[in-house]
């Protein structure tokens, strides 16, 4: 898609960062407007879907905005909507349900996590190696979440990902075993 | 350079593929992202803070044993030349920003190792593999991690795992890539089917540099798309299939071209060596396509009494900063004194086709 570089962003997105991927060109009448739109733009979004859920989730994310910011270091929602660096760790924390919602939307999330990620809120998405491994502290909680995302691949019959998701579990769990038994 | 560089020798002395063997997967690249819970991000934490931050990381990676011996370089007072040095050696294709007091480089005698602190994250540790023996490195890598997360906590959460102020680089934090020199996929135009058929759907092609989509020079970078829903050994075990898959088709295509003995690549690569040799001034971008072609000479038998390790030595010295080390001269000058440097390291060279 060419893009223009006298297309602007929305005025609501006029403090976004993240990188120009859309080019939207409206036709009304012999009126053309052209707006330049990063992949995850809710003005974007609200445009295709009208009036449908997505808004609905769009108007929620617009509510909260004006008055959620972290504590500690003071970034907003409208700046990590908007794709801005976070600030701290508290920030991962209060902003947890709009940052799991952006990785995914951006493609940020291994797709084999993906579904246990969007049915059940709780579960861990990463994965892979934590501070305190020695101490299985989190590993109980990965593995959980790891077979969520196992019997889901097995129900939508993906039986690729689910053999997957298998050998890592396997392979978390003989990593785990090396490791007691190096210390034992 | 009539402004003196704080640069240690080693890293101005040496350039990172001098001594490659391998001629297709140049180098392999591991860079870890951390930040301490204690304090907030760079983007929000205080001067005084910052400062901790960089005496905590700069006093811990001066008395590793994981390094030899390292040397740490204040990020303001580096020249523009230095910085755009570190860049290029590096091969850092994301830039590191304007600089602060509170920012700096360690770099060390083995030119394989670059340590940020406070730029973008408290710390980001890269490492740059270039023997093949990737797992090493790693181990490497994973131990020097572990040993720095001793004194002060990581921010982490079971749930997104290391936090970094990017959230695309959140949960495993790390960043990994694979430097390939693929002239004959992308020559022959074959690369939107080797990218298709070899790369696995958790890692992606991206260039080295310039816009999207123009691959200066035929070098691809793998890379993983995703540090977060992955094991660590995942996106390894991917990046190393990935690029063994392309390396094998580079090779194939290779071996045809030299069967076919084909016209279209014999002409492709008389007029780099002619570009390279007689132009009066030369950009990085044609020079690096230019090199490209010659690499492939060598491989081919077409280009004769240089080496392919010369050739990997005049990728960087052509570079900007690169060159400045060797003759300072101003900005409009720069594309001659590239042009002089490369008739005189190709003055040996020889065109057998």
């Amino acid at each position: 898609m060419q893009m223009s570089s006298e297309d602007e962003r929305p005025l609501e997105c006029s403090g976004c960062k993240k990188p120009i991927k859309i080019t939207y060109r409206e036709i009304v009448g012999n009126s053309i407007t052209c707006s330049a739109m990063c992949e995850s733009c809710p003005v974007f979004h609200e445009k295709i879907h009208g009036g449908s859920s997505s808004k609905d989730s769009l108007i929620s994310w617009e509510d909260k905005d004006r008055s959620v910011c972290c504590e500690k270091c003071g970034t907003s929602m409208e700046a990590v909507r908007m794709g801005q660096p976070l600030g701290c760790i508290e920030c991962y924390t209060i902003f947890e349900d709009l940052l799991t919602h952006e990785l995914i939307l951006a493609d940020k999330v291994a797709p084999r996590m993906k579904p246990s990620v969007q049915t059940k809120k709780s579960m861990p998405i990463h994965i892979g190696k934590s501070p305190d491994e020695d101490k299985d502290v989190g590993l109980s909680e990965k593995l959980s979440s790891m077979n969520e995302a196992l019997n889901e691949a097995l129900q939508k019959e993906n039986y690729e990902q689910a053999a997957w998701l298998r050998d890592q579990i396997k392979a978390l769990m003989e990593k785990t075993h090396d490791g007691k038994d190096a210390t034992t | 350079m009539t402004e003196k560089t704080q640069l240690p020798e080693a890293l101005t002395n040496h350039t990172p593929w001098e001594n490659s063997e391998t001629p297709i997967w140049l180098s392999t690249h591991f860079s870890l992202r951390r930040n301490y819970s204690r304090y907030r991000f760079p983007q929000k934490i205080s001067e005084i803070e910052s400062h901790q931050v960089l005496d905590l990381i700069k006093n811990q990676l001066l008395s590793s044993s994981f390094l030899k011996e390292p040397v740490f370089l204040q990020s303001e007072t580096l020249s523009p030349t230095d910085r755009e040095y570190i860049i290029e050696h590096f091969n850092f294709i994301d830039g590191f920003g304007p600089a602060s007091k509170s920012q700096g480089f360690i770099v060390d005698n083995s030119r394989c190792f670059l340590g940020m602190i406070n730029m973008g994250d408290h710390l980001v540790l890269q490492w740059t593999e270039m023997t093949n023996d990737w797992e090493k490195t790693w181990h490497t890598l994973s131990q020097m991690e572990l040993a720095l997360g001793n004194s002060l906590e990581y921010a982490y959460l079971n749930r997104f795992g290391y936090l970094t102020s990017d959230t695309t680089y959140c949960g495993t934090g790390l960043t990994a890539q694979a430097f390939m020199h693929l002239p004959a996929i992308m020559q022959m135009g074959k690369a939107e089917e080797a990218f298709s058929g070899e790369i696995e759907e958790d890692i992606f092609p991206r260039e080295m540099g310039g816009s999207e989509g123009d691959f200066v020079g035929d070098m691809i970078v793998l890379q993983n798309k995703y540090a977060l829903g992955l094991t660590e050994d995942a996106i390894l075990q991917s990046l190393h299939l990935s690029a063994s898959k392309l390396k094998t088709a580079e090779e194939t295509l290779r071996k045809h071209i030299k069967e076919t003995d084909s016209p279209e690549m014999k002409d492709k690569i008389s007029r780099a060596y002619g570009l390279l040799s007689h132009s009066y001034q030369l950009q990085t971008p044609e020079v690096l396509s230019a090199l490209s072609l010659l690499k492939l000479g060598i491989y081919l038998g077409w280009v004769t009494n240089i080496t392919d390790q010369k050739l990997n030595e005049m990728f960087f010295k052509c570079r900007r900063a690169h060159l400045l080390f060797t003759k300072d001269a101003p900005q409009e000058e720069i594309p001659h004194t590239r042009a002089e440097y490369l008739h005189s390291s190709l003055k040996e060279a020889k065109l057998t086709i």
